[in-house]
């Protein structure tokens, strides 16, 4: 075992996984923590904790990951490049490791632009790759950027994210190939819609022996309303919302029921995709839809089934 | 009269030059011929008499003659003079020819056409008749020169002696000049053996080049006496080796021209007696050349300045000068009008009077059909056209500027050679007066080296006066190219393009003399007063805004690949002024100064296909011949070297030496 | 002006070696000013190619060929002929030449043979320094016309920092501490107490950290 997390032995035993999100407040209240990890707790195999996401000052991922380990769930620390250096992000793998954080998932980050911090100077020091490939270094040689050894390396499952949407396409699957050469054990998808696309996403990924090397879960949301569905179709960069969907989440007489509706359908068609092992359900700000939507579709933590 | 005919001496032009604004070297603008004599020098520099000689003869029929007696006004401009002492200028031409005559080379007169098919008569065979038939004959008009003396030569024959300029080397330049297809009657007096007006209806146009043959004579009492000499017969017999029996033990010379001290020396060798010089002038104002009157006085030739004759004593025979006080030769306006004291009255004694306080033409031979003289019997002349007052007739030389140096005449001559030849439809151009660039700023001034000007050889005075062998002997080849390597390179420095330039001020700040300038509009120039030709700027501009007028870039590169032409696969870069080499086997490229050697220009000669390139300094300080010259050799043989370290050559194809032996700018 | 130079030649020939022929292109502005990759360099460059090329037996031509500036699309164009033939151009200018070349000819290789390194003052001949980074917000009337952004290690706006010792930077005694000489300015003008309050946050928006910058001027399109 690379960390011994609950997500690495899932997914070792060929089970279908179920990762979750939660957010971080924008506060210093655990509370906030607590209560979101309590309605997850049981329905996930392990829950993505953001880091300062779409560039929004929050509490750390680090603290919210050991705040969710205290409740009991297994976190999936996410790290973005632009707002430390190799050495703030070498300290905090470190730290986070020694909090008992077994998962790492490396992000480049959205640019600062998009928060509410605009002014501030976006870092970058590494992006996703290089980070991946520093921390696989510091987990599996071990030793640090520059190349000093650790005498104590961090036990982590590495992770990244995917995109099947961005451009240009036939490059996509290539580079999430780069990021296994870099080291990642698993990766999540940007949100589904557009399955054909993803399908063949996924195809290019068998052939590239992707899958063999690295555990893919697919990224789901289920859309809150139609303004919602058009809001990601049209305003959020990398999304993919097919027409139908946006007329289907319009015509809904129950938006929320549609989206998660919809939701379910996208989970039960990527199980049937060589090579998905998993899914990644992002209900941002509404975690509560997350057990419903596992129910539905007959999934629940390390159920594999 | 002669001074107002003088003045046209200086609105004389020569040589058939393009039009060009570049500023030329002082001493090139001075001449009245406008020899290129940094080039010259340059070539002596390097021992290539014959190419240097070529030089000379470009504007100068006469190499050899005029090498010895010019006047060298040149010399009077030479920016050197304000450092230390003016360049020999004069002497370096002697050892052009001087080192050419001993190769061989440079002696064969080139074969000439007259392809006009007009034919021109000159009347006269002194240095302008001769520069106006050898001018004419390259252009490929046919001259004749008639001479009434029996050799030719004019004045340079009859009144210069043999210690200045001796026969042989006067009849080596007329027989080039003869080599060339001019033909010179002598023995040929237009007036007795063949009229004027024959003269102009046989030839497409004629030349009156008659000089000043007569001497002027003074009305004072005495004059008739037999030992009352004149100048120029006296010389014209000294001349031909006739016996001048009239002449005493004590011989009195009034003038104190060139002439005068010319007559003073024969008579003195002539006579082995005193001598003595009376003119009007004060010490300080006597016409002739200070050098001149420095080597009479070494031949123990006394001066009697500010006394003006008053009579010749004698009772029967000569037996002094009565002189009076001379209280002024000029009045406020320059002009020669000489104030006396009658009354301060004193005799000088001696048994032998020689005037020679000046010269007139003889003009007897014109008719009536003209050309026209004046009232005081001065041919009517204009000065630019050289024409006369009859169609066809020109004339040139002392006969209308008046007396003045030899090589104002050829100046004359060669400008009447132009307008002869236009006359007659060739094509032929006046040319522009050359511009000459300032005197050395006194702040670069300072930073050029020293280096004391070589004297002339001479034998001694007691054996020289014995007979009329050559006095100077000639610079020779060692202290010849030591002098020329004195020159000081004006005007042939960074030139710059205002165009090129991204204004960098590069140049502004590695120059060592404060040549280049900007203003705060990128606006720039290079001040050619300042610049020394170092060419450390031209190294070091990034965009080749600079170049060099002499020995450019393009230069360079056609040398090196002329040099690896040759057999040997290596090459020098050295010196001009280097008497030796650093690398004797090596195909060698002359520059000022390897200064000027630009990393590229290093690399450029192995990619020619140099095995090895030699690249000489004279000294191990920063300087050698320009301040920080050294320093930059170095920094370029430095770089050239770390760029084929880089790219996997060997570094040691390019090597800085030492030249073995520096005998440049050094004392004799 | 932008500062560039040379990359180190074994660099350059790992991309060289690979093309026949090439075209050294100088630039004539900034890089020139600075002496590194204007007319001269750009022949300078190519003797050395064409040198070690013979050498190492590699076929082929290198010529140069050099344009005012390599940052306007008209003085790039102008080189078409001579880009016309070869394999690989290698451009002199700051990395802007080498991208605007590409851009324009796009049948051809192009690379850089210069690292750019800064905007600079030319301190001496042949030393320059940096004095911008072009952040987008100039803000330096406040430290006494002297950037701390360019010129502070840590582009403190509230220096120096406890390594500031006689004068130096903690990071070399070769670096001047600038919030030292920003200090010592306003003291010129009875203004140090103005450092008394805290400066910053800097607006990086407007630098390239928020994102590659376009700048336009307006109402004035031919």
């Amino acid at each position: 075992m690379r960390s011994g997390s609950i997500l690495e032995k899932v997914l070792a035993d060929g089970k279908f996984a179920v990762t979750a999100e939660l957010g971080p407040p924008k506060g210093a209240d655990p509370q906030v923590i607590i209560d979101k990890a309590n309605i997850l707790k049981g329905h996930v195999d392990a829950v993505n904790i953001t880091d300062n996401q779409t560039a929004i000052a929050r509490m750390c991922s680090m603290a919210a990951a050991k705040i969710a380990i205290d409740q009991g769930l297994e976190p999936i620390m996410q790290m973005t490049c632009r707002d430390r250096n190799r050495l703030a992000m070498q300290a905090d793998i470190l730290g986070a490791a020694a909090l008992g954080i077994k998962n790492l998932l490396c992000l480049t980050g959205d640019h600062q632009s998009f928060g509410n911090h605009p002014e501030a100077l976006g870092v970058f020091d590494l992006d996703s790759i290089t980070l991946i490939k520093m921390v696989k270094d510091m987990r599996d040689v071990p030793q640090f950027q520059c190349g000093e050894e650790i005498t104590f390396a961090p036990k982590l499952l590495i992770g990244a994210a995917a995109n099947p949407y961005a451009d240009p396409f036939p490059f996509r699957a290539v580079r999430l190939a780069k990021k296994v050469e870099a080291g990642i054990d698993f990766c999540q998808t940007q949100i589904i819609y557009n399955l054909e696309k993803f399908e063949e996403f996924m195809r290019q990924c068998v052939e590239l022996g992707v899958t063999e090397r690295c555990k893919i879960l697919a990224g789901v949301a289920p859309l809150k309303s139609a303004g919602m569905a058009k809001y990601m179709k049209n305003r959020v960069a990398g999304m993919d919302v097919p027409d139908e969907v946006v007329e289907r989440m319009a015509a809904a007489e129950d938006a929320q029921s549609e989206g998660i509706d919809v939701c379910v359908e996208v989970i039960n068609r990527v199980r049937d995709i060589e090579g998905v092992a998993g899914v990644h359900i992002m209900a941002v700000e509404w975690e509560s839809a997350v057990p419903e939507i596992l129910s539905r579709a007959g999934l629940r933590a390390g159920s594999g089934s | 009269m002669e001074h107002e005919l003088a003045d046209s001496i200086n609105r004389s032009s020569a040589r058939p030059i393009t039009g060009d604004a570049q500023l030329r070297a002082p001493c090139e603008v001075a001449c009245p011929i406008h020899t290129r004599a940094q080039r010259y020098i340059q070539l002596v520099a390097e021992g290539k008499y014959d190419q240097a000689l070529a030089v000379v003869r470009e504007t100068n029929p006469l190499p050899q003659s005029i090498g010895r007696i010019c006047a060298h006004p040149c010399e009077e401009s030479c920016r050197r003079g304000r450092v230390d002492e003016p360049i020999a200028i004069c002497n370096l031409k002697r050892v052009a020819s001087d080192g050419a005559k001993a190769t061989g080379l440079g002696y064969d007169p080139p074969a000439v056409e007259f392809t006009s098919g007009r034919k021109v008569a000159i009347i006269g065979s002194g240095p302008s008749g001769l520069a106006a038939a050898h001018d004419l004959a390259l252009m490929g008009v046919q001259p004749v020169i008639f001479e009434k003396q029996p050799a030719a030569g004019g004045f340079l024959r009859t009144g210069i002696l043999n210690y200045r300029l001796p026969k042989n080397i006067l009849d080596e330049d007329i027989d080039y000049i003869r080599g060339m297809g001019v033909e010179i009657r002598t023995a040929t007096s237009v007036g007795d053996d063949i009229s004027f007006d024959e003269l102009a209806s046989e030839y497409d146009a004629v030349l009156i080049a008659v000089g000043l043959s007569e001497s002027r004579s003074l009305p004072i009492p005495g004059v008739d006496l037999p030992q009352v000499l004149l100048a120029v017969p006296f010389l014209e017999d000294v001349n031909a080796g006739r016996d001048i029996p009239q002449l005493g033990k004590e011989i009195i010379v009034i003038g104190g021209g060139n002439v005068a001290i010319d007559v003073a020396r024969s008579a003195k060798r002539i006579s082995g007696g005193k001598v003595t010089m009376v003119c009007l002038e004060a010490d300080h104002e006597m016409p002739a050349h200070d050098w001149e009157i420095a080597d009479a006085r070494t031949e123990g030739i006394e001066m009697v300045c500010s006394q003006g004759p008053n009579a010749i004593v004698g009772d029967g025979k000569v037996e002094g000068l009565q002189v009076k006080k001379c209280q002024s030769v000029f009045d406020v306006n320059g002009r020669f009008a000489p104030t006396f004291c009658e009354t301060e009255l004193s005799v000088v004694p001696g048994d032998t009077v020689i005037i020679t306080i000046g010269q007139m033409s003889n003009l007897s031979f014109l008719t009536k059909t003209g050309p026209d003289v004046n009232e005081r019997g001065i041919l009517i002349f204009d000065r630019d056209l050289c024409t006369t007052s009859r169609r066809g007739v020109f004339a040139s030389g002392e006969v209308v500027t008046g007396p003045g140096a030899a090589v104002n005449a050829l100046a004359s001559g060669k400008r009447a050679a132009i307008a002869v030849a236009r006359y007659l439809g060739v094509d032929a151009n006046f040319g522009h007066e050359p511009v000459a660039i300032g005197e050395v700023p006194a702040d670069v001034r300072e930073q050029i080296k020293q280096a004391p000007r070589r004297k002339m050889p001479a034998r001694g005075t007691d054996e020289r006066l014995t007979d009329f062998g050559e006095v100077e002997t000639g610079l020779g080849e060692v202290d010849g190219r030591c002098e020329a390597s004195r020159c000081l390179l004006c005007g042939s420095g960074a030139r710059y393009s205002q165009l090129k330039c991204v204004s960098c001020l590069t140049c502004v700040r590695v120059c060592p003399y404060g040549a280049p300038w900007a203003d705060k509009d990128g606006f720039g120039g290079i001040d050619p007063d300042k610049c020394q030709a170092c060419g450390i700027c031209f190294t070091q501009c990034p965009v080749k805004a600079i170049d060099l007028t002499v020995m450019s870039e393009t230069d360079i590169e056609q040398e090196i690949v002329v040099a690896m032409a040759t057999e040997s696969p290596d090459m020098e870069f050295g010196c001009w002024y280097s008497q030796s080499r650093v690398a004797p086997e090596a195909a060698f490229v002359a520059l000022p100064c390897t200064s000027r050697l630009s990393v590229r220009l290093l690399l450029n000669a192995l990619e020619a296909g140099a095995e090895k390139v030699f690249v000489a300094v004279c000294s191990e300080d920063d300087d050698g011949r320009f301040v920080h010259g050294h320093r930059q050799t170095r920094a370029a043989v430095e770089e050239a070297r770390k760029l084929l370290e880089e790219a996997g050559l060997d570094p040691e194809k390019i090597e800085l030496k030492f030249v073995p032996e520096k005998k440049c700018m050094k004392e004799a | 002006m932008i500062a560039a130079e040379r990359k180190p030649f074994e660099q350059i020939k790992l991309v060289t070696d690979q093309f026949e022929n090439i075209l050294v292109v100088g630039c004539n502005t900034c890089v020139a000013v600075c002496l590194t990759g204007g007319e001269k360099e750009a022949e300078q460059l190519a003797a050395e190619l064409r040198l070690q090329r013979r050498n190492d037996g590699i076929g082929g031509s290198v010529e140069t060929v050099t344009v005012l500036r390599q940052c306007e699309n008209e003085f790039v164009d102008s080189i078409a002929a001579d880009v016309e033939g070869k394999d690989l151009v290698l451009s002199m200018a700051c990395s802007i030449g080498p991208q605007l070349i590409a851009e324009r000819h796009p049948a051809v290789r192009v690379a850089p043979a210069m690292n750019t390194n800064m905007l600079a003052v030319v301190q001496k001949h042949h030393v320059w320094s940096e004095y911008c980074v072009a952040c987008g917000d100039c803000g330096i009337f406040n430290t006494g016309g002297i950037c701390p952004i360019a010129r502070c290690a840590k582009q403190l706006l509230n220096g120096p920092c406890g390594g500031s010792q006689g004068g130096h930077c903690e990071i070399s005694a070769e670096v001047p501490c600038v919030w030292q000489l920003i200090y010592e300015k306003l003291a010129t003008f009875g203004l140090e107490g103005n450092l008394s309050r805290i400066g910053g946050p800097k607006n990086w928006s407007k630098s390239n950290s928020g994102g590659p910058r376009t700048m336009k001027k307006e109402g004035f399109e031919p």
